[in-house]
């Protein structure tokens, strides 16, 4: 794939421009300055980006408002895959308004597990959602509906496995059920949230978090 | 910060709204006080005479508390004060019995009250004349611009010592104070005087002007102390409006705090942080070599490797986020302590619907929160935990409440002394109510300019 990377500390950067590399990945564009990122996405048009949410100028969020700039202007759409030091349901919320398809929020310390990020980072690519586990997490402890109090633990455990992008086999394989019961428990999940089926995983579950997120 | 129109229209009402409500209150707390002084003095007094003398001090000082309350409702209505009466009754015991007697002997609250009523008076008096004065140089001024006119009117003083008699005739009209002296001494024979003072001119105006000026200076000032002796002699102060320590030195350690907090927030993130991330993904790949090559034991050991590093980047992690939490900077206090909250294990419910404060300030009542999240977590058993967070003139008021088991005391070196030393930092107040068995509440009022 053809992958731009933007963060602004060289060490982390080239950490994961080398990790990329390694794993047959072309790195076209590598950005330290959040002003840079829209330059670049209309120059090369990656087929993913990587972008830390905290760049310069300010240090804040800049990286996460150029990425949804980029969303937002450059056709046809850039995948973007947002990395953070620390999860905050107020950023996903803001990212998911726009179009869910092709956007993955992870938590930096998810780059460590390799063979998991690449995962993620392919899965936003192909236009899938990957969302960190804290951030399911969060929406779900956030959440007054009374329906999601009825999900049981091991429920909640797959809701947030799914949000990040999950497959049914790569959700057995992690809890150690098989493949015939993650199915039953989503069924269950969704019934209890009252949510109708939907053939890919990864919808399923942004319906789920947009139901969370609005209750 | 504050939630004044800008309006200078309606600015000019308001100032002269307060200033009209502050004369009042002078005026009004000179009879007041001067009721109070001669109920108090006489209590006192006859005490030491006749046979009830304990029981009408014990009164006295019992009754302390209703003229505490009815000070603190006077002034809250007239100075727009926010002074909070007590949350308890000054006393728990009857009236009718030895322990009671001793409680109202030793409260601190009624003679502290009693030395209100003398200390109210002296300045009540003060107030009065200033109040007095304010009125009539209004008085004055009007008359000087012919806005009122005096009848023709005169008086006559009629002086006779030994040796002198004399008339003083004052004589008043529409625009003149005439004084007619005139006496005969016997030693120095007569002695006559006139003067005449056209009160509309503009020199008297501008002397009206004047003294409008200072009574219009002076009624706050004495206001403001009445306010303050209120404040310390009646309220229950912990409760208290609180003063500006205006101290510089102070505010210039939080900023500089806040300032330190930030660069060391800034170094973790751009160096160990990212640095612990690179060690982390070179332990995974070592782990897949390790894995490739099927040495069990160096790919345990590298599991280690990895379980530790993330957990130190949790750590990290944590540490940093009590440092600067990025989302505090970004949305304020509302959404950074409701996500706070949605990590913990327990319910919170965060109510703040306030407008944003200075920097210093959110990130002391930030860490305030978060550092009570920890102990309620670590200690209380609470399920449920509620902030709230109000604006209120000058003042903030953060109140923490969660339905735990109670019990917390503020030692040295606890969660509670470093959340007490951050309201301090910021010239604020902490309170702490935590009764065994709960629940245990949280006050901190801090003012904002």
């Amino acid at each position: 794939m053809r992958i731009a990377i933007a963060e602004d500390v060289a060490l982390l950067r080239e950490g994961i421009v080398r990790l990329l590399k390694e794993q047959g990945h072309e790195v076209v564009a590598e950005i330290g300055d959040a002003r840079e990122i829209l330059k670049a996405a209309k120059e090369y048009h990656p087929d993913v980006m990587i972008i830390d949410i905290r760049m310069p100028p300010t240090n804040t969020d800049d990286g996460l408002r150029a990425a949804i700039e980029v969303r937002n202007k450059v056709t046809p759409k850039i995948p973007v895959l947002i990395l953070s030091q620390y999860i905050e349901t107020f950023y996903a919320s803001l990212l998911l308004d726009d179009d869910e398809a092709g956007v993955g929020y992870l938590l930096k310390d998810r780059v460590t597990d390799i063979k998991g990020f690449m995962a993620s980072l392919d899965e936003v690519a192909r236009g899938g959602t990957v969302l960190d586990a804290e951030v399911v997490q969060s929406l779900l402890h956030d959440s007054k509906d009374v329906s999601l109090q009825s999900l049981t633990a091991r429920e909640r455990e797959i809701l947030a496995l799914m949000a990040q992008g999950k497959s049914n086999f790569g959700i057995a394989s992690t809890i150690f059920i098989t493949e015939g019961s993650v199915e039953k428990h989503i069924s269950s999940i969704m019934s209890k949230l009252g949510l109708v089926n939907e053939e890919t995983s990864h919808r399923r579950v942004l319906a789920a978090i947009k139901y969370l997120n609005q209750s | 910060m504050s939630k004044d129109t800008k309006n200078p229209l309606a600015k000019g009402l308001q100032f002269i709204s307060r200033r009209f409500l502050e004369l009042v209150y002078l005026i009004s707390s000179f009879p007041i006080i001067l009721t109070l002084f001669v109920l108090v003095t006489t209590a006192l007094s006859t005490s030491f005479i006749i046979p009830f003398s304990i029981l009408i001090i014990l009164g006295l000082l019992a009754a302390m508390e209703i003229m505490a309350t009815f000070e603190i409702s006077r002034s809250n209505w007239l100075l727009k004060t926010d002074i909070q009466r007590s949350q308890n009754a000054w006393f728990t015991t009857k009236f009718f019995s030895w322990e009671g007697a001793k409680e109202r002997a030793i409260s601190g609250r009624s003679w502290l009250a009693i030395a209100y009523v003398f200390l109210a008076f002296g300045l009540s008096i003060l107030g009065f004349v200033v109040a007095v004065l304010a009125l009539s140089s209004v008085f004055c001024l009007l008359a000087t611009l012919g806005l009122i006119a005096f009848h023709p009117s005169s008086g006559t003083l009629n002086i006779h010592q030994s040796g002198f008699n004399g008339n003083l005739v004052a004589n008043l009209d529409s625009n003149h104070l005439q004084l007619h002296f005139l006496g005969f001494d016997i030693h120095d024979g007569p002695m006559n005087g006139n003067i005449t003072w056209t009160y509309t001119s503009p020199l008297f105006t501008f002397l009206s002007i004047i003294l409008i000026i200072v009574a219009v200076a002076m009624v706050p000032l004495i206001a403001k102390w009445q306010r303050q002796l209120v404040v310390r002699f009646l309220s229950d102060r912990s409760f208290a409006e609180i003063y500006y320590k205006s101290d510089r030195r102070r505010k210039t350690a939080v900023s500089v705090g806040a300032q330190d907090r930030s660069r060391i927030e800034r170094d973790l993130h751009d160096g160990v942080q990212a640095r612990l991330t690179v060690s982390g993904i070179e332990i995974d790949r070592a782990r897949q070599l390790a894995e490739a090559s099927e040495d069990k034991e160096l790919s345990d050991a590298l599991d280690r490797a990895a379980s530790e590093t993330a957990q130190a980047m949790q750590e990290i992690r944590n540490l940093v986020k009590g440092l600067r939490p990025a989302l505090l900077e970004k949305a304020g206090l509302a959404a950074a302590l409701s996500s706070l909250g949605s990590k913990q294990a327990f319910r919170v419910n965060v109510e703040a619907d306030i407008q944003r404060l200075p920097t210093e300030m959110e990130s002391a009542l930030y860490l305030i929160c978060s550092e009570a999240m920890t102990n309620v977590g670590r200690h209380a058993k609470a399920s449920t935990m509620t902030i709230v967070i109000k604006q209120k003139g000058k003042l903030v008021t953060l109140d923490i409440e969660d339905n735990g088991e109670g019990g917390a005391m503020e030692s040295e070196g606890s969660g509670l002394k470093n959340m007490k030393d951050r309201a301090d930092s910021l010239g604020g107040e902490f309170i702490l109510i935590s009764p065994t068995g709960g629940p245990t509440k949280i006050k901190v009022i801090v003012p904002c300019e």
